[in-house]
């Protein structure tokens, strides 16, 4: 049976895996499931889950208090986040230009034109590799990430950066330093 | 007045300097050269549109200094 605070609330939370990793779980009142790309499916066993990949999870039962303290966070976090993207919008119209701004908010991307080699030209945005295109012909893709060392490991762009940042730094740096760029970048 | 932006988590910081204030621009001084050291790359903007130059020394008398994170291979 699961513990008396879990009864009669339908939420959301995280589970901690018996190898101490956290996935995201759905909770209802007698079952609780992990979506398949975290973790293959779970059911409700007695206070552990079997997952869908054969692992057993021990389940972490949020408390009322907890979950809403996990809300408040969320709704945060969320509020930080909007207001970091538009501040990210705002700068890139400012330093790139309306023109630009415009095709950045219809697109998601922005188009540059190589500053060293005429024909050539790189399509960026967020959440994919930079394109390049020559004479209007796709020929390579440049994965190139914005880093953000600490203590804790190394962050990538979309793991710290409102999406405009990225793709505004990245248009920078193509215009700017191409050649560092080409170098650094997988190609 | 100078302005330097730096692209970051909460979207850009800014640190603004009154370039006949000296302790302005040291403060200013001060923040471009932690992040340098941190590897971000600095550009002194040349106007709308995209253009600017790359600086490795503060440059009391630049209108505007926008930082960049490091980049990395993916």
């Amino acid at each position: 049976m699961p513990p008396a605070d879990f009864y009669g609330d339908d939420t959301s939370g995280s589970i901690t895996t018996a190898n101490g990793s956290i996935t995201s779980a759905s909770f209802t009142p007698y079952t609780i499931s992990t979506s398949a790309a975290d973790d293959g499916g779970a059911q409700w066993n007695s206070g552990w889950v079997w997952t869908g990949t054969g692992g057993l999870c021990q389940l972490i039962i949020p408390s009322p208090e907890e979950l809403a303290r996990w809300e408040a966070e969320k709704k945060a976090e969320k509020i930080a986040r909007t207001a970091a993207q538009e501040k990210a919008e705002a700068l890139l119209r400012e330093v790139l230009g309306e023109e630009r701004f415009r095709e950045y908010k219809s697109t998601s991307a922005i188009r540059v034109d190589s500053p060293g080699k005429p024909g050539r030209q790189y399509v960026v945005d967020a959440h994919n590799r930079i394109k390049v295109y020559e004479q209007g012909k796709l020929v390579d893709t440049l994965c190139l990430h914005l880093v953000e060392s600490s203590l804790l490991g190394v962050w990538h762009d979309s793991q710290w950066l409102p999406p405009a940042d990225v793709v505004l730094a990245k248009v920078w740096l193509l215009e700017n330093a191409e050649g560092r760029v080409l170098a650094v970048a997988n190609h | 007045m100078g302005e330097l932006r730096v692209i970051g988590r909460q979207g850009d910081t800014r640190v603004a300097w009154n370039p006949e204030n000296i302790k302005e621009v040291a403060a200013a001084k001060k923040v471009f050269n932690e992040y340098l050291s941190r590897g971000f790359t600095a550009f002194a903007t040349t106007g709308s549109g995209g253009k600017g130059k790359q600086i490795t020394e503060f440059d009391p008398g630049a209108k505007e200094i926008l930082f960049v994170p490091p980049m990395a291979g993916g």
